[in-house]
């Protein structure tokens, strides 16, 4: 027999379940745009049936919410997770490279190396109209200068550039590391809070989303066992193990200047790479000499490219570093550190453990290439031969006039100018081309002192309106073999176009990978998004139910009422 | 597909923010007029950009050098046009000259009128554009030819060929009664007077390179002493041993074969001064040798003279004579056909001091300039401070060098101390660069050879010595550039058309257009006295309708001597003057072909540069209208967007229930 009271309790779980739906309703229309969140529906189902004893079947009991379920699709997270590393490497190359251009400045009509090179080769055309004139001399000296100094500036500015991506590494890598943490501390919540077997859905949704943040940092692997263990392995290294974390750390790169070949070979870590220490027998004077040599050569190269107090970045736990010219690695902090360090293997200075050879063109690049621009465009002038050492002016450069002084020549660190000098007779000193770089480019001393120094002719000095040496070196403007790109103008046309062509890729990689990710992330939306129509649509229905059962309630309670107050008495 | 609401809003943001990117982008193309901000919007059209903005860049600088140039061609062109004109007038009067009628003061108007010619001509020559000579080759800071009076000491190399010996009517020396007559001299006119240490250097047609030069120039010795035998003359020398009635020879001198025959006559004898070609006369009163013409047949040395003496023009067959106040070198017969065969004649000397109109040698000649001077007492170096000073010099008569250095022989000191110089003592000023010589020691050094002063300042060596500076006169042109490898000559060097001929000619003309002036009666009759036995001019002076016919006979000889030089001179002159006209004429045109040329670069390059403005305007400038539209077009895309999202994400079903 049944309960007299049996349809009450199904009216009484109708208006349960109803008020449950109601309530997630009113959450999934609350986070309707809650970033990460994902739609919730309640798991609803009729509740066991109640056999009739006379073999007339089975009678429904009611209805039951026996869950909150979230809609998401993992598989759509892995993916999503997996494109964004490329999007956020491609778009710290796009920003980056973009302050490249606005600092090689190509296309503006104002300060930029084509301006700086016409203004010089307008005033030594103005001299070969009068060599005589002092005036034009002086002209002449101050748009070399202004020449030189647009290098200096540029080299300032890439120099700044690198120290900005430098703090970006350091930044990206405080990112990461905070991200695992939070990850991990979500971890314990979610578990706990599961323990029992239920799902801790909104737990979920923000570990999800600073997954989705980091995976944009780096190339992040997630994994979640059955157990309910999530593990996050970054460029194939734990990172969030559960509930451990193993962070991340930075340390300025090192560069030891050893002042004696005994304190190199003593440092065995540095020296190892260089040259076998621990053989018999041992290495000779000459071969630990040569290793020495090759070391400082190293340094200087890297020197040359670089400013001090870059980052490296190794694993806390273990202290092993984490290779940053794996190929492997993507995510911002890729981007960041290829456009910081990337030289496309011009320099050599890897072997010092100071340098990986990357291939991309980062600002390390674009500093060899003014560096060699400088020496190679100082020699061209000075003394007429090409970047491979073929004379092409038939007479020489400057330093080959009656004066004997070169033009270009760089700056001492405490701004002093060095000679122009190339004749070492006497004891003079002598220029040293290969310690020109772009940030001491200069005009040389004795230029800078008197522009009369400046020669304009091979043969005599009497012969004031003799041009012969200033035409030679205006057709140098137009010798095709004076840099390995051609002229003088291709050299830069080419390096800007390198720059050019590496930002336009950066911006289509990022436009087309953004595309992909929006793609993924609407898929997612698909799923896990909140329809407003639809809640609405819902709230209709379990409006009507809570109000279909209440009207079951309220007929009860007449029939209650007839049943105990009309029938008993 | 479910949409979401998320969905909707962020796709709608994205398509907003991508046209308004869209817009971004042409706003900025109208902003600028460009079609790309930085270089990664189009590489390509980057790179075009830089090689088209270097191409006007360069084509405006090249079209500055062709106006440059034009200008200096144009004041070139200028000058060029009154050379020509001066030298038409200079021609005309010439002719005039020629004229027998010309009273004295015609010729005096005439030779004005050429003088104030002869200065234009100088002026031309130094003619400037923005303060340069313009013919003055690279040395646009030189004068062509001096325009004042000059203290400098050169030593000049001329070059010559044998187009410059010529053959000029002179009047020849007048012995006794003779009438005067005319001969014909050879002569090499000289660039300039007063020379000295001339050293002429040729090579003869077998390839042989010979030497002369004044210091050994063939030494007639007058009154040998009568106890003289062979040896007691030096290898230049030639005397006579009237004991043995013989010539003396040097070593140097040769005769002519057969050997002279060699007379003993007294100065008051008859014809006592009139010798045969190969005859050699002593007279004994006054010891002078008489030597014929065709006696010497070596030639050794540069025999030197004055246009006034009695025998300037009269040389022996092999005799290179050099006229100190006219600047000719006057050549024997047998001299004179040797240099027109030989070849790479040089004739080197040293000059001191150029009067205003003189050739600038700088621009002339290979030459050195003289720069140790030493002006009452002090030299001055031209720098202040110096170290490692040097004061070098060899005494005459000795071979051993003095150095002399600051502290060792030289006493510094500042011009603000007070001190005396010893005689013997040399004191260097730091403070203005001077040394200052003793009056002994000055003594020494002006007479000494290869005096040195050297010194160091800041590095560089400077040697302040004989030789201040070296000039070599080598061809100067001044090119410009007018396109890639596209140079042009844009100069005219003075040396081309002021040359030293042309000045010489108009030189003989002015000292020639009066000729000689006759000799008065008087004059006449002394010169009779002195060159006559006493007895026959006692005889003539006697009878004097003798007397009167003789000087009459004279007088005639000589005006038709002189007319003779004179027509002979002139017509030179004129013919020279005429082609030297010639040359200048074709030297403007010459310009001009130049100028034309110039021209057409110019048209050439205001062709490249709007070539060059179009293309670059194509290949980074935007086409207004097109992007305007595209800008109106994107703009209601946007409005569009703006208008619907809107529309989209306000409505739900939440506002209809």
């Amino acid at each position: 027999m049944q309960s007299t009271f049996f349809g009450m309790n199904i009216a009484l779980q109708g208006l349960y379940s109803a008020r449950g739906g109601m309530n997630v309703t009113n959450h999934n229309v609350a986070n309707a745009y809650t970033r990460g969140y994902s739609r919730q529906m309640i798991q609803q189902r009729a509740t066991t049936p109640i056999a009739l004893n006379n073999g007339k079947g089975m009678l429904g009991t009611g209805t039951e919410v026996y869950g909150i379920k979230q809609m998401r699709d993992v598989y759509l997270d892995k993916k999503y997770w997996s494109q964004s590393s490329v999007l956020g490497e491609y778009s710290a190359k796009k920003s980056t490279s973009t302050q490249l251009e606005t600092i090689f400045n190509a296309t503006s009509a104002d300060a930029n190396f084509e301006k700086e090179y016409n203004n010089f080769y307008d005033a030594l055309q103005k001299v070969s109209t009068n060599p005589s004139d002092a005036s034009y001399l002086s002209v002449l000296k101050q748009n070399g200068a202004s020449f030189t100094q647009y290098f200096n500036d540029l080299s300032a500015k890439l120099k700044s550039q690198q120290e900005d991506l430098n703090f970006n590494v350091k930044a990206t890598v405080e990112q990461i590391n905070s991200m695992a943490s939070q990850i991990q501390s979500i971890n314990r919540q979610i578990y706990k809070s599961e323990l029992d077997g239920s799902a801790a859905n909104d737990l979920r949704d923000q570990r999800a989303v600073i997954v989705d943040d980091l995976s944009l940092l780096a190339n992040i692997k997630v994994n979640e066992n059955d157990k309910g263990e999530f593990r996050v392995s970054l460029n194939g290294q734990p990172l969030v193990e559960h509930f451990d974390v193993n962070l991340l750390e930075i340390k300025p790169r090192e560069m030891k200047d050893y002042t004696t070949e005994t304190d190199f070979v003593n440092d065995i870590k540095v020296s190892s790479k260089y040259i076998n220490i621990g053989t018999t027998p041992p290495p000779t004077a000459n071969q630990v000499t040569k290793a020495f040599e090759e070391y400082k050569q190293d340094c200087e190269n890297y020197r040359r490219t670089n400013v001090d107090g870059l980052y490296d970045i190794y694993w806390k736990n273990s202290g092993v570093q984490l290779d940053t010219a794996d190929n492997g690695l993507s995510g911002q902090l890729k981007g960041y550190l290829d456009m910081r360090d990337g030289n496309n293997n011009l320099i050599s200075g890897g072997n010092a453990g100071l340098d990986k050879t990357m291939g991309y063109k980062g600002v390390p690049y674009y500093m060899e290439r003014m560096n060699t621009f400088v020496q190679t465009f100082a020699k061209l002038m000075n003394e007429g031969k090409s970047y491979n050492g073929t004379q092409l002016a038939e007479k020489g450069g400057f330093a080959n006039g009656t004066t004997g002084i070169g033009f270009f020549s760089y700056k001492n660190p405490d701004g002093t100018y060095n000679t122009g000098n190339i004749d070492g007779t006497d004891g003079k000193p002598v220029i040293d081309y290969s310690k020109i770089t772009a940030s001491n480019f200069s005009i040389s001393a004795e230029i800078d002192k008197d522009p009369k120094n400046i020669s304009t002719t091979y043969d005599s000095a009497t012969d004031k309106e003799n041009n012969n040496l200033i035409l030679q070196i205006i057709e140098l403007k137009h010798n095709n073999s004076s840099f390995s790109e051609g002229k003088i103008s291709d050299y830069m046309t080419a390096v800007t176009t390198d720059l050019a062509i590496n930002t336009s890729q950066a911006k289509t990689f990022e436009k087309s990978q953004g595309n992909i990710l929006m793609s993924v992330e609407n898929q997612r939306l698909s799923i896990s998004g909140v329809n407003l129509d639809e809640e609405m649509a819902n709230m209709i229905k379990y409006n009507q139910i809570y109000g279909a059962a209440s009207k079951m309630i309220a007929t009860m309670n007449d029939i209650y009422n007839t049943t105990i107050n009309k029938l008993g008495a | 597909m479910r949409v979401t609401n998320q969905m909707t809003s962020n796709s709608l943001l994205l398509n907003l923010n991508r046209n308004a990117q869209k817009l971004n982008t042409l706003n900025m193309q109208l902003a600028t007029g460009s079609k790309i901000q930085v270089a990664s919007e189009n590489p390509i059209v980057a790179a075009l950009a830089l090689k088209f903005r270097t191409n006007v860049s360069e084509t405006i600088q090249y079209d500055s050098n062709v106006k440059q140039a034009t200008s200096w061609m144009d004041v070139t062109g200028t000058a060029l046009g009154s050379v020509e004109k001066i030298l038409e007038r200079t021609k005309e009067l010439c002719i005039q000259a020629g004229n027998e009628t010309n009273t004295q003061s015609d010729r005096e108007d005439m030779i004005k009128e050429i003088g104030q010619l002869r200065e234009q001509l100088v002026s031309e020559s130094n003619a400037t554009y923005a303060g340069r000579y313009i013919f003055g080759g690279y040395k646009t800071d030189r004068e062509v030819m001096f325009s004042k009076d000059i203290k400098d000491k050169y030593n000049i190399t001329q070059k010559f060929n044998k187009e410059d010996i010529e053959t000029i009517k002179e009047q020849l020396p007048v012995y006794g009664n003779q009438v005067p007559t005319v001969g014909d001299v050879d002569r090499i006119k000289l660039a300039y007077e007063n020379l000295e240490n001339l050293d002429l250097t040729y090579t003869d047609k077998n390839g042989t390179t010979h030497n002369l030069n004044t210091s050994t120039a063939l030494d007639v010795i007058k009154n040998t002493p009568p106890t003289a035998g062979p040896g007691t003359v030096t290898s230049n020398q030639i005397g006579y041993d009237p004991v043995t009635n013989t010539l003396l020879l040097g070593t140097n001198v040769t005769t002519a074969t057969p050997p002279p025959t060699v007379t003993q006559v007294n100065s008051t004898d008859k014809d006592a001064y009139l010798v045969e070609d190969n005859q050699v006369k002593y007279i004994s009163d006054t010891g002078e040798l008489i030597i014929g013409k065709s006696v010497i047949t070596s030639t050794n040395g540069i025999s030197q003279g004055k246009s006034s003496d009695k025998d300037a023009y009269v040389v022996g067959d092999s005799e290179i004579k050099y006229l100190s106040d006219t600047g000719e070198l006057v050549l024997g017969k047998n001299a004179s056909n040797t240099l027109k065969s030989a070849n790479d004649i040089t004739l080197n000397y040293d000059k001191d001091g150029f009067k205003s109109g003189d050739l600038n040698p700088e621009q002339y000649f290979d030459c050195k300039e003289y720069g140790f001077e030493i002006v009452n007492g002090k030299v001055t170096l031209g720098d202040s401070s110096v170290n490692n000073l040097v004061l070098e010099y060899t005494p005459q008569g000795t071979t051993i060098p003095i150095n002399l250095t600051v502290g060792a022989g030289i006493t510094p000191h500042l011009s603000t101390d007070t001190f005396t110089v010893g005689d013997n003592e040399v004191v260097y000023l730091s403070d203005t660069g001077k040394l200052l010589f003793g009056k002994d020691i000055q003594t020494t050094l002006e007479s000494s050879k290869d005096v040195n002063v050297s010194y160091e300042k800041e590095g560089l060596i400077y040697t302040n010595a004989t030789i201040k500076q070296d000039y070599k006169k080598e061809p100067n042109d001044i090119k410009y550039e007018f396109g890639v490898n596209n140079k042009m000559k844009i100069n005219v060097e003075g040396s081309d058309v002021f040359t030293s001929g042309l000045i010489k000619s108009i030189d003989d003309l002015l000292a020639t257009i009066n000729g000689a002036t006759p000799r008065t009666e008087e004059q006449i009759k002394s010169d009779l006295e002195k060159s006559m036995p006493p007895q026959e001019y006692k005889d003539l002076v006697a009878d004097k309708d003798a007397l009167a016919i003789k000087i009459k006979e004279i007088q005639d000889g000589e005006e038709k001597v002189n007319r003779e030089v004179v027509t002979d001179r002139i017509g030179k002159a004129m013919t020279k003057i005429e082609n030297h006209k010639n040359n200048a004429s074709t030297v403007n045109a010459d310009l001009g072909a130049r100028v034309n040329r110039l021209n057409l670069v110019e048209d050439r390059l205001g062709d490249d540069y709007v070539n060059y403005t179009e293309l670059m305007a194509k290949n980074e400038g935007i086409e207004f209208e097109k992007v305007y539209i595209e800008y109106m077009s994107q703009q209601a895309i946007y409005d569009s967007a703006l208008k619907v999202g809107a529309q989209i994400i306000q409505k739900s079903l939440v506002d209809f229930i």
